[in-house]
């Protein structure tokens, strides 16, 4: 029983296009998930699907034992997720809107205090702690992002496009933040369309295409013959 | 000059006002042009026949002209406001100028299209409402009612011209307080500058009043300003007097005004459209401010489930200066509607002034005004919550949390607009002190229940933005719903009435179950709703519905009335329902015809054996029902048009051809048009159920012809989908119509 996302035959609808086709997963606890894929192959309707904001059109998935059609609640409760656009209140102050966050996962004030002290040490955030957000930069913006999505303490982290718009050393602490929350009863998965990524902080990859999922399996059986990734993935998304 | 950048940039302007509507939206123009001519002949027609050849009596000519003057006032500033507003409002417009003002395009000619896309949207719009609101007086003058129109549409372009362009030219001052990542700051300057109208206006009104009355036509120094220009125009135009300047003078004035505006504009295109940007600044919040500790102390009173997500919002709103230059408009409309209607202000030596009928208008007042600052807040709502929304939907029972915090938000919001409301109230003498705190709990009631309706219909019919189409169209349905029970004490003190507590407790429950209503509509749209087109499932069915109904009012109820004239002046029933039930399945047929799949009604003979089993159904029950109908008290009247043509001595023949004419029109709408739209969003059996429950709707005359409607319907409406041929649906009703009428006649 270490298998912790299950999918069976998710398809999602958007009228009359087709978002995502007979998705099939399965991802065991404790891996480190690259969704990659070229834009608009679905890896963000597949990630908000997963995280309980969007219903699919049909199909079954299965999170740490609860039900995506049943237990919806209880999926949002242990899952977490960084959108791809910034979701800030520009007007609250870094601390106000983790506690913001924090009260919207039923976590009390002390609990979210303790968390957000940990937290920020990490990211390096805790000199920002009352500064307005509309005034903070790109990439610490997408740390306080960060930041509020680890909040409650996910089972499943969602991340989509966390690297996007951070600077060297940026991408460093949350690439380093990532390997960091890597546990044996957790899972990430990050939805990317930049393959450096993968390679460093991945042991698992879905590839995606156009709705469907052309790939699944470690990143050595995704190299296969090629010499790198990227000759591996243009190949595969070349061909369908 | 470079006409195809000016087309470039018209088009970018007009596309984004009307982005939700892009199927439709190169006809736009158009179809409000056409529905305007129809609804203003209409109510032209109407008016005519209500007034009949009595005469109206000439109002005394200084308060008329100052009531006129303050019409004028508010039909220039409006049209100034608006392309200032739709800047201000529009999130990506400061993008599209950046990108504008990098390319080679000259500036005279980004001018000259944002100025197109401003007359295309608002002109029309503005000279309809005016034209509308003048309606009443026209007939009085020299001319006939029709040149009168024509001559105050011109008169009103040309004064709502000037405010277009002196909006559209202030607009690059609003932009460069944007560019200088203010853009609260540019919101609250313009709600500030509306409010400064708003209550200018009222003294604006007293002061024209005395000169007209003391000078006897002579305006000094205020008849050079372009609305009392205007002014003097439309009431010579209606009555042939003359107040201030002569007509011509007039006009040319008003031309000079819009020239010289014009050319100020191009001559200074270069420099209003070169405005340099700065550094926005850093703020610190001090977490132990006091007003940090007033805000998390007032919310104690809410319960601890939604009271951080609560202070989080309202420290949200409280620091954006745009919120709070909100409340200035609010206050500004409660001023004007107050003092303009109540015992102390216009009205102040009127003798029909009671308690109760005080009460009833300051009441009024407060309520249109909270009104204004609610569906502002409301309207607002995508814009400030969107980055936020996929973390609330992700989150477990997130979007009944978020939409109750935001309730509660949006009263804590209205509570200072009230205090100073009720200071006001109390230190102008306005209301009595015993008075007010039943007027507070009745308006804090009414708030909520406003609150909660608009959230509703904006959460059912979300917008990108807010100054687009789909919000104009949000606000006329909330402001419809607010006006109607906000006017029904208003109403009842009017007719007589006094406040009991039966009445007060019986519209208070109403309010309630119809708050509750939209709210958990509301909130299920909202879980449900697709994030990328802010649409959902349930709010897609809503609106549907909605539309159905608005299609089938006006073409079984518009229609006729557009040949109403026929009616009245041959006098001949039959010719006028022959042609109205004609155009009636024209447009039907045009309808169906428009539709993507252009599905044209099916004429086969699919199981026509079968049709005498569904005839006998529809026989049995009609019988059932008319065995019934000796209970009731009235006689049984099977269909409205039938009684009608009875009564009307149509003869047998007549009758027989306008039912048949009926009953296609009926099929091809109710069994054709709504069930084949309705299968986009329901099931089979729900579409019939739907179909049927309008179809019954247009049966209202009677309870049990209502039952039989709605039992006629189903069955009509499952032939329909068994044998997919209307051909069946029209031959067992006309059958069974011809049946009844036969043997009514048969009666006779």
């Amino acid at each position: 029983m270490n298998t912790g996302l299950e999918t069976r035959g998710i398809k999602k609808y958007f009228s009359d296009i087709v978002a995502l086709d007979d998705i099939n997963l399965k991802l065991d606890k404790g891996a480190i998930v690259g969704l990659l894929g070229p834009n608009g192959a679905g890896k963000s309707t597949l990630v908000r699907l997963l995280s309980g904001v969007m219903r699919p059109t049909s199909g079954e998935a299965y999170i740490y034992g609860y039900d995506l059609q049943k237990n919806i609640d209880d999926i949002k409760r242990i899952t977490g997720l960084l959108p791809e656009e910034h979701a800030l209140y520009e007007k609250l102050s870094v601390y106000e809107y983790i506690e913001f966050i924090g009260t919207l996962y039923d976590l009390d004030r002390t609990l979210i205090e303790i968390k957000f002290a940990t937290l920020s040490e990490v990211l390096n955030l805790n000199l920002l702690r009352d500064r307005l957000i509309e005034t903070l930069s790109k990439g610490q913006k997408q740390k306080v992002a960060i930041l509020s999505a680890l909040i409650h303490d996910p089972k499943i982290l969602f991340l989509d496009e966390p690297l996007a718009n951070l600077d060297i050393r940026a991408q460093k602490i949350v690439r380093d933040l990532i390997k960091k929350f890597k546990d044996e009863s957790k899972i990430i998965m990050i939805a990317t369309h930049l393959l450096s990524n993968i390679e460093t902080i991945c042991d698992y990859l879905v590839v995606i295409n156009r709705g469907i999922i052309v790939f699944q399996g470690t990143i050595e059986a995704f190299k296969g013959s090629f010499e790198n990734l990227e000759d591996a993935y243009l190949n595969m998304v070349d061909l369908v | 000059m470079k006409t195809s950048h000016i087309i470039a940039f018209f088009k970018s302007e007009f596309y984004t006002t009307t982005v939700r509507f892009r199927t439709y939206r190169k006809r736009i123009p158009i179809l409000f042009l056409i529905g305007i001519i129809i609804f203003g002949y209409l109510i032209r027609e109407i008016y005519e026949l209500l007034r009949g050849d009595r005469e109206i009596p000439v109002p005394p000519i200084s308060i008329f002209f100052s009531l006129i003057s303050i019409f004028s006032y508010f039909t220039l500033f409006a049209p100034m406001l608006s392309p200032l507003g739709r800047i201000v409002y529009d999130g990506s417009a400061k993008a599209r100028r950046e990108v504008a003002l990098n390319s080679p395009v000259e500036e005279q000619n980004i001018l000259i299209g944002n100025l197109l896309s401003n007359l295309t949207f608002f002109l029309p719009f503005f000279v309809f409402l005016g034209t509308l609101i003048l309606s009443p007086f026209i007939g009085n003058g020299n001319y006939s009612p029709f040149i009168t129109s024509l001559f105050l549409c011109g008169i009103l372009v040309l004064l709502i011209l000037i405010g277009l362009l002196l909006g559209t030219l202030i607009s690059p001052f609003i932009f460069y307080i944007i560019s200088k990542q203010r853009n609260d700051v540019a919101r609250a300057l313009l709600i500030i500058i509306i409010s400064l109208m708003m209550v200018l206006a009222i003294p604006l009104l007293h002061y024209i009043t005395n000169v007209v009355e003391k000078s006897s036509g002579n305006l000094g120094i205020l008849s050079f300003l372009p609305f009392t220009l205007s002014t003097s125009l439309i009431v010579f135009v209606l009555y042939g007097v003359e107040v201030g300047f002569s007509p011509l003078i007039c006009i040319l004035l008003l031309f000079t005004y819009n020239l010289i505006i014009l050319i100020l504009g191009m001559k200074f295109a270069k420099k209003l459209y070169q405005l340099s940007d700065d550094i926005p600044q850093k703020n610190l919040i001090n977490q132990s401010s006091k007003f940090n500790w007033l805000l998390s102390n007032i919310t104690k009173v809410i319960p601890k489930y939604y009271r951080t997500t609560t202070l989080s919002l309202l420290k949200y709103s409280t620091r954006n200066i745009e919120h709070i230059s909100r409340l200035t408009i609010g206050l500004a409309v409660a001023v004007f509607m107050i003092f303009t209607f109540s015992a102390q202000g216009l009205f102040r030596d009127s003798s029909f002034f009671s308690g109760d009928l005080e009460l009833a208008v300051v009441f009024f007042g407060i309520t249109i005004s909270s009104a204004s600052v609610i569906f502002i807040e409301v309207s607002s709502f995508t814009i400030q919550h969107r980055d936020i929304f996929t973390l609330i939907k992700s989150s477990p029972n997130g979007s009944k949390r978020f939409i109750i915090s935001k309730i509660f938000q949006l009263i804590f919001f209205l509570i200072p607009l009230l205090i100073l409301l009720f200071l006001g109230l109390f230190f102008f003498k306005i209301m009595e002190l015993n008075v007010i705190p039943s007027l507070l709990i009745f308006v804090l009631i009414f708030m909520l229940f406003q609150i909660c309706i608009s959230l509703g219909i904006y959460l059912i019919n979300p917008s990108d933005n807010e100054e687009d189409l789909t919000n104009f169209i949000n606000v006329m349905v909330f402001y419809l719903i607010s006006f109607f029970f906000s006017s029904i004490p208003l109403s009842w003190v009017i007719t007589g009435n006094s406040f009991t507590f039966l009445s007060i407790t019986i519209w208070i429950g109403i309010l309630t179950l119809i708050a509750y209503f939209f709210i958990i509509i509301g909130i299920n749209s909202f879980d449900q709703m697709d994030l990328e087109t802010l649409e959902s499932p349930i709010s897609k069915k809503i609106k549907f519905v909605v539309f159905i109904l608005i299609m089938q009012l006006s073409l079984w109820n518009i229609v006729p009335l557009l040949y109403i004239t026929i009616l009245l002046k041959t006098n001949n029933l039959f010719y006028y329902l022959f042609i109205c039930y004609t155009s009636i399945i024209v447009l039907n047929l045009y309808f169906i015809k428009i539709r993507k799949d252009k599905n044209l009604p099916n004429i086969n003979f699919n199981g026509v054996k079968q049709l005498p089993m569904y005839l006998i159904a529809l026989l049995a029950m009609a019988f059932v029902l008319i065995s019934l109908s000796n209970l009731f008290p009235f006689n049984f009247n099977y269909e409205g048009i039938s009684t009608v043509l009875i009564l009307f001595n149509l003869d047998f023949n007549e009758t027989v051809i306008l039912i048949f004419l009926i009953v296609i029109a009926e099929e091809l709408f109710f069994r054709w048009y709504i069930i084949s739209l309705s299968l986009e969003y329901f099931t089979q059996r729900q579409s019939i159920l739907l179909s049927a429950m309008l179809f019954s709707l247009f049966h209202l005359n009677h309870p049990l012809s209502i039952i039989n409607a709605l039992f006629a319907g189903i069955l009509l409406g499952h032939v329909r989908l068994k044998y997919n041929s209307l051909f069946n649906c029209i031959l067992i009703h006309f059958i069974y119509n011809l049946l009844i009428i036969y043997g009514i006649y048969s009666v006779i």
